[in-house]
């Protein structure tokens, strides 16, 4: 048995220390001296959230299978113990085998928010690793960081030696086996380095490359170190998520993670293209798993877990085709185990709404909304295929079955919003309040309907069509949030609708991180040293510090937020290939922002008096406006360029004897490297052929 | 069919609190296979039950808990008990077979982590009087002592002064009262261990003390530590030691292992 490397001392005065024990159940643990590789996967935050992340439990799993190599975890200490490891200094151990991540060969880092980027400074910080790449010695772990945020890597470039460019399924054996053969034969770390982002597509190693910028801040040119360093690097895919790995053990902690369930990764991938979502483009295209490997992974996650809770997980769940098959086999297989289902990102219809009163307690259970803005209008701008008949006629579904309360997700500060679209807001929620009378009799009424109206302030993010937004000043975020709240005081049933909004600063602070470039990083730093850490934690969040930092260094952080950007110039990201391309995006930013998005198409509707006492009446409605929004890719392929990765939902329901491959470079395993050319060559063709059947 | 589980918690598991050792507790019964009873309406939870928490940092090898399971009672049950089982829905003589003992300690055991295992099975019945955490009396418990702590001490010492007293009156401040309590009558005794404890780096004296426990009346073993150290005049350091629960009883201080039927 392993005994904490903490003493009973530290840890019975710190909060919940089982956080830092490791022993876990489906925990692995090896012999160290008969593995090659130690790596150490963490995540920039405390236990409870990193251990309820997906992602690090199909690397554990991918990684643990490989005998060479034992992969640990890291989470960041909460500021307590920190506290106490720099004053006594302790070195930043695995939970594992408890020993220091500086003796590891990788620390692996997952950057899930832009708001963590402090607690990565945190981490290399208690294990004694220098916190800039250029002064890592041999024998110092390799620091690699992977997810979301590597879309944009550039403000944290200067602290990693390397990016993973996409799905860990893909490359990730080929750069073990390098490593493994390159320390065998006792290459120097830079050496490896060096190769690896150049032999091994999606790795990128950014102190491989000076940024050159002109006297307007913009940059000028990206300048490899060494001739054979690729300019651009591509998004890897994995392109059969069926037989993809998948944890079927999956960790279990003593504490509550935040997500206390099973995961089932139904899908990956989205096919709605709504303009502001990140995710909904950077994991494109849309790749089911069949239905058959999910039931089994289902069955075999729940016994070797003895886990109550199941979810599945996706972008929009209601978009996997088999998914009533997949909810009959789990509603006849939990109902035995005592197993709760969860069903995150369903669209509300009839129904969704029959599957979640079979598996939950709809007295207790909340319906969530997520319109993101208040007007069709608005809607079409960001792309978002719901229209308030949709909206209302959900609701209307959700109060007859039962449910009184809903909560409604909106976002301000989009492009092109106005004070209208933000009381539309208002009025959407009172509309939904107001249908609650219309569809529930008073006798059947159980409490009252309550309605939660909650914004968050639009961040606009790499790789998004909204990626040219411009965004706003904190006080003036503040100011949209006040228009909601005084149009909501001014509504019939005020008293039913709560409003909630998110603090402006951090979102200034996000949007500083999403779009910034390498000019940033000495101010993370900066930061870091005066206290800033858990800066997605309000509690310990202080912008006061990044608003110094930001002035020592000398930034204008007005030139990454409100700015206006013109689509030719050149983003930090664009050396990033995700295949979904630039040309999509600008269609999209202009679709999004051009002329017909500016207004509203609107219709009569006559509604017939119910009685003769009534007169009858025309309610005006905003509709939605094609030539405004894009099609899911069911619906019809835009062209958005990631057809070149040969699978997922662009080769559905073709039509017999079309075969894309003969017109598109397909290379097998994933490894795309595909011009952007032929994607648009395409596009150009399906619209054509779209508007040839119309 | 109840059963009386017995089992360690030992090393790093130490570390969890008693609400997540419960959990954690679920997780291992639900992966071991058996078939528990859970309670009915919209938030099912199994029939489980702990003897007495253990805080948080103390170790046991002798902690029990009841799990109700759906297995044949082959023990004659009064129609009390019938009535018991009936209102989980249940009928005895519909029920499978249970595994035997050895079985379902096996299918327990490899269902949990390192530092929990499962040692001992029992069927108490389905009598109110047998539940574990209502007949808990007293608890036995191995403290292992730093070398720092009471310093210069020996452990006949600690027990003779302890044991020669008629009273010990321990001053106990909380937030809202500041009262005096005689813990002499809780303890029944305190004594230096005849064999060789568990080898802990720089704790190398052990001290067994057997104290009440349970619901009615509680000693924590720290509160012993706390008089003895104010006795001898010394300091009273809170992490200057390690404890150890080695058995828990219920009156006459018969186990609480030792009350049900022995399963084959």
């Amino acid at each position: 048995m392993r005994e904490p490397v903490l003493s009973d001392r530290i840890l019975l005065s710190v909060e919940k220390p089982a956080r830092y024990i490791g022993n876990e159940l489906n925990s692995v643990q090896k012999d160290k001296d008969k593995v090659d590789i130690r790596f150490a996967m963490c995540f920039p935050d405390v236990y409870e959230i990193g251990m309820s992340h997906l992602g690090i439990q199909i690397i554990y799993e991918q990684l643990n299978r490989r005998a060479d190599t034992w992969c640990e975890r890291v989470y960041s200490p909460w500021p307590d113990l920190a506290d106490i490891m720099k004053k006594e200094h302790i070195p930043l151990f695995a939970l594992e085998s408890q020993e220091p991540v500086r003796n590891f060969d990788w620390l692996g880092i997952t950057l899930q928010y832009e708001l963590c980027y402090t607690n990565v400074l945190q981490v290399l910080d208690l294990a004694g690793i220098p916190f800039l790449a250029a002064e890592r010695e041999d024998g110092c772990p390799i620091v690699m960081g992977g997810g979301p945020c590597t879309y944009n890597p550039e403000p944290i470039a200067p602290f990693f030696d390397l990016f993973y460019i996409g799905e860990s399924e893909t490359v990730m054996d080929d750069l073990m086996d390098l490593y493994k053969a390159m320390k065998r034969d006792g290459y120097t770390r830079n050496e490896f380095i060096h190769r690896a982002a150049v032999t091994i597509p999606g790795i990128y190693a950014p102190n491989l490359y000076e940024i050159a910028y002109d006297e307007d801040g913009f940059i000028t040119e990206r300048k490899p170190l060494y001739d054979d360093l690729p300019k651009t690097v591509s998004r890897q895919v994995c392109t059969d998520m069926t037989h993809a790995v998948y944890p079927e053990k999956p960790l279990v902690g003593f504490i509550r993670p935040t997500q206390d369930r099973v995961v089932l990764e139904i899908q990956r991938g989205c096919i709605r293209g709504c303009r502001f979502c990140q995710a909904g483009m950077i994991y494109r295209p849309l790749r089911e798993r069949s239905l058959e490997v999910l039931e089994k992974y289902a069955a075999e996650m729940l016994k070797e877990t003895g886990q109550e809770e199941i979810s599945l997980s996706s972008l929009s769940s209601s978009d996997y085709r088999r998914l009533p098959e997949l909810l009959d086999f789990l509603i006849q297989t939990c109902d035995k185990e005592h197993v709760n289902i969860s069903l995150p990102s369903l669209r509300i219809d009839n129904f969704s709404l029959d599957i979640m009163k079979k598996v939950q307690d709809v007295r207790k259970s909340s319906l969530t909304f997520a319109p993101e803005a208040g007007t069709q209008r608005l809607r079409d701008v960001i792309n978002k295929g719901l229209t308030e008949e949709e909206i209302i006629g959900g609701a209307d579904e959700a109060f007859r079955g039962g449910w009184n309360k809903v909560k409604l997700y909106f976002m301000l500060g989009l492009p092109t919003e106005t004070d209208e679209d933000r009381k539309g807001i208002a009025h959407l929620a009172e509309a939904i309040t107001e249908d609650y009378f219309d569809a529930v009799p008073k006798e059947k009424r159980m409490g009252s309907v309550d309605i939660t109206v909650s914004t968050s302030f639009f961040v606009p993010k790499p790789f998004t069509p909204l990626q040219w937004t411009s965004m706003h000043h904190p006080q003036e975020y503040i100011d949209m949030a006040h228009t909601v709240r005084n149009e909501i005081r001014s509504q019939r049933n005020q008293k039913r609708i709560h409003y909630k909004w998110h603090e402006a600063d951090g979102t200034e602070l996000e949007g500083i991180f999403a779009r910034g470039d390498r000019r940033i990083a000495p101010a993370i730093v900066w930061s870091y040293e005066h206290g800033a850490v858990f800066d997605a934690w309000t509690d310990y969040f202080n912008y006061q510090i990044w608003l110094d930092a930001f002035k020592a260094c000398g930034i204008d952080t007005d030139f990454y937020t409100v700015r206006k950007r013109s689509t030719d110039e050149p983003l930090p990201w664009d050396f990033i290939d995700v295949g979904v391309s630039k040309r999509f995006m600008v269609r999209e930013w202009e679709k999004a922002t051009g002329a017909e998005a500016a207004k509203g198409i609107f219709r009569e509707r006559v509604i017939p008096p119910a009685n003769e006492y009534e007169k009858e009446r025309v309610v005006i409605d905003q509709v939605t406006n094609p030539r405004v929004t894009t099609p899911n890719c069911r619906e019809a392929c835009s062209g958005c360029g990631s057809l070149c990765y040969g699978t997922g939902v662009c080769y559905e329901k073709r039509t017999a004897g079309y075969d894309p491959t003969k017109r598109h470079p397909v290379y097998e395993n994933s490894v795309v490297q595909k011009t952007h050319a032929d994607g648009e060559a395409h596009s150009v063709t399906t619209a054509q052929e779209r508007e040839a059947d119309t | 069919m109840k059963l009386r589980i017995r089992f360690t918690k030992e090393g790093p598991v130490r570390f969890v609190g008693h609400l997540d050792f419960m959990r954690f507790m679920q997780r291992v019964l639900k992966k071991s296979g058996l078939d528990v009873v859970y309670t009915g309406g919209f938030n099912p939870h199994m029939i489980l039950s702990f003897a007495a928490p253990l805080g948080v940092g103390e170790e046991t090898v002798g902690d029990y808990a009841d799990v109700e399971v759906a297995y044949r009672d082959p023990f004659p049950l009064n129609p009390n008990e019938i009535y018991m089982m009936r209102d989980h829905g249940l009928q005895n003589d519909e029920l499978p077979p249970a595994p035997p003992a050895a079985d379902m300690l096996t299918m327990l055991n490899q269902a949990s982590c390192e530092g929990v295992t499962f040692t001992d099975i029992t069927r108490i019945g389905q009598l109110r009087e047998s539940n574990a955490m209502a007949i808990v009396r007293y608890a036995s418990w191995d403290i292992a002592l730093a070398d720092t702590f009471l310093a210069g001490r020996s452990v006949e010492e600690m027990a003779a002064a302890v044991m020669e007293k008629e009273t010990i009156p321990f001053r106990k401040v909380t937030k809202k009262a500041d009262k005096t309590v005689d813990i002499r009558p809780l303890i029944v005794s305190v004594s230096a261990p005849e064999q060789e404890g568990k080898v802990i780096p720089g704790m190398s004296r052990h001290l067994l003390l057997t104290c009440a426990a349970g619901s009615s009346q509680n000693l924590k073993p720290a509160t012993v530590l706390e008089a003895l150290a104010a006795d001898f005049g010394q300091d009273f350091d809170p992490y200057g030691f390690r404890l150890l629960r080695t058995e828990l009883y219920a009156d006459g201080l018969v186990p609480l292992g030792k009350i049900g039927e022995e399963l084959v």
